[in-house]
């Protein structure tokens, strides 16, 4: 039996939401935006050879984990990572991390995750959520998405981290062992953008980054024509539920990165990144727009300038925009 | 011709179709030029998009009541489709193989089933054997 004393704050996004409280309760406040930027968090990626729900595969963010593990390591947090195969020795390994005063994050599935809102009950394996105690066989959860700390019982927890199918979790959890004193935000900051400016603007691949965008507005042209319009209507749903739905924080994560760099602005001391955390902004409204005018299409009230051809043009617009954002950061020192 | 902010925020309190959880949302004031966040529930134009997917699939699940009605294929495909998975995930969720799932999508194999094989299917599915075996609508 154990309990700590765990601020449950909301996020927009539950993997950098989770850190930023990790490192909260090690006494560091380091903004969830300043956490996702550090983590290099943003992305752009679209695999029509990988169905997710019997549509191609979108995604406005990097591989799960990785927030995490980049984010800490640049910090200089020590951390201990770790997957299981057996199910017991994964709950052993939980409530000994408890019992020595470590809140611990988790990997989790969510569709048998009792507490989440029914409207996301999907199998979505990349799901992170904080355990900070347990008593009388119950867990004590912070999940970023909900509104106040839950509750779950042993054998839910061991559904849901041992989670079947695309991403399965495996049990993972992590937590941070020991925390520096004092954090140097700088180099990490620097280094964060380079990265995200890398894989945006700098990856020779065209389903990546900026290109990647390109890719995917020029798919959309010919959606209507290739699989009709019920079909078509369905693909543009898939992209925009990665795109808004949970955990993206809204407008697939642009909105928050145009925060963080508002934030690294000050940090840094250079005011040309509050000129392009503005930019940024701009383009995140863009992809708004996008979404906005996406959904009326989706529910049949498309007007001529909301069919595939404009929203495609929105697309390139966001695409050009985002290149020259990357570039630009990309000269960061 | 494009929606203004201010239009986008007015929508966001009508007609919504799921209050269950506020979440918390980033967003950028053209006008202010600064970044804000808020907890609220879901955006009225999302939830419409939300709503596709859910009924995407309550037309699919229709689809295939009709062929298990027909013996067409076994209730395991609907109480499949029903959880959203696919064979691989059941196949993970129930320790069956996935060649032996695969056999048993169809009425002749599933219908020869021992006890035992269903009673897995029915911890993965969430779903009483006897359900499993002689769903409600087959009845009607």
């Amino acid at each position: 039996m154990s309990k700590l004393e765990f601020d449950h704050r909301q996020a927009g996004h539950c993997e950098s939401g989770v850190t930023s409280n990790l490192l909260n309760y090690h006494g560091h406040k380091i903004s969830e935006p300043v956490v996702f930027g550090i983590g290099a968090g943003l992305f752009f990626s679209y695999l029509p050879f990988l169905k997710m729900q019997h549509a191609p595969m979108t995604s406005f963010r990097v591989w799960p984990g990785q927030v995490y593990d980049r984010a800490s390591k640049k910090l200089g947090v020590v951390s201990r990572i770790q997957r299981f195969k057996n199910e017991k020795s994964s709950m052993d390994a939980l409530d000994s991390a408890l019992d020595s005063g470590f809140p611990v994050g988790l990997q989790v599935g969510t569709f048998h995750l009792p507490f989440f809102p029914p409207e996301y009950r999907m199998h979505y394996n990349m799901h992170n959520m904080v355990v900070y105690g347990h008593e009388n066989g119950h867990y004590l959860i912070s999940d970023t998405v909900i509104e106040k700390p839950a509750k779950i019982t042993y054998e839910d927890l061991v559904r849901v981290r041992f989670a079947k199918g695309p991403f399965a979790p495996q049990g993972r959890m992590y937590y941070p062992l020991s925390v520096p004193k004092e954090i140097d935000l700088i180099p990490a900051i620097i280094d964060g953008i380079k990265k995200t400016s890398y894989n945006m603007v700098g990856i020779p691949f065209p389903l990546v980054g900026v290109n990647g965008i390109r890719y995917l507005a020029r798919q959309m042209r010919k959606w209507q024509k290739k699989y009709g319009d019920q079909k078509a209507s369905y693909y543009l749903g898939q992209v925009l539920r990665m795109e808004e739905e949970i955990g993206t924080a809204g407008a697939g994560f642009r909105f928050i990165y145009g925060a963080f760099l508002n934030e690294a602005a000050d940090i840094l001391n250079q005011s040309w990144l509050k000129e392009i955390s503005l930019e940024m902004g701009e383009n995140a409204n863009r992809w708004r727009d996008f979404s906005y005018l996406g959904s009326r299409n989706c529910k049949k009230r498309a007007k001529p300038e909301e069919s595939y051809d404009f929203l495609a043009d929105i697309l390139l617009d966001c695409a050009k925009k985002e290149e020259i954002i990357f570039k630009k950061l990309s000269k960061i020192r | 011709m494009e929606p203004s902010t201010k239009d986008k925020d007015a929508s966001v309190q009508e007609d919504l179709v799921y209050r269950n959880n506020r979440e918390l949302f980033y967003s950028f004031d053209k006008d202010k030029n600064c970044y804000t966040r808020k907890v609220d529930y879901q955006y009225q134009a999302n939830q419409v998009i939300i709503k596709q997917g859910w009924d995407v699939l309550e037309e699919r699940l229709e689809e295939i009541k009709q062929q298990v009605i027909r013996g067409e294929k076994s209730p395991l495909v609907y109480f499949m489709e029903k959880n959203q998975m696919e064979v691989p995930m059941l196949s993970g969720y129930s320790g069956i193989r996935k060649w032996r799932v695969k056999r048993h999508l169809k009425p002749k194999h599933f219908n020869r089933l021992s006890q035992d094989v269903l009673e897995k299917y029915a911890s993965a599915l969430d779903v009483p054997v006897s359900q499993l075996k002689d769903p409600d609508f087959l009845k009607e």
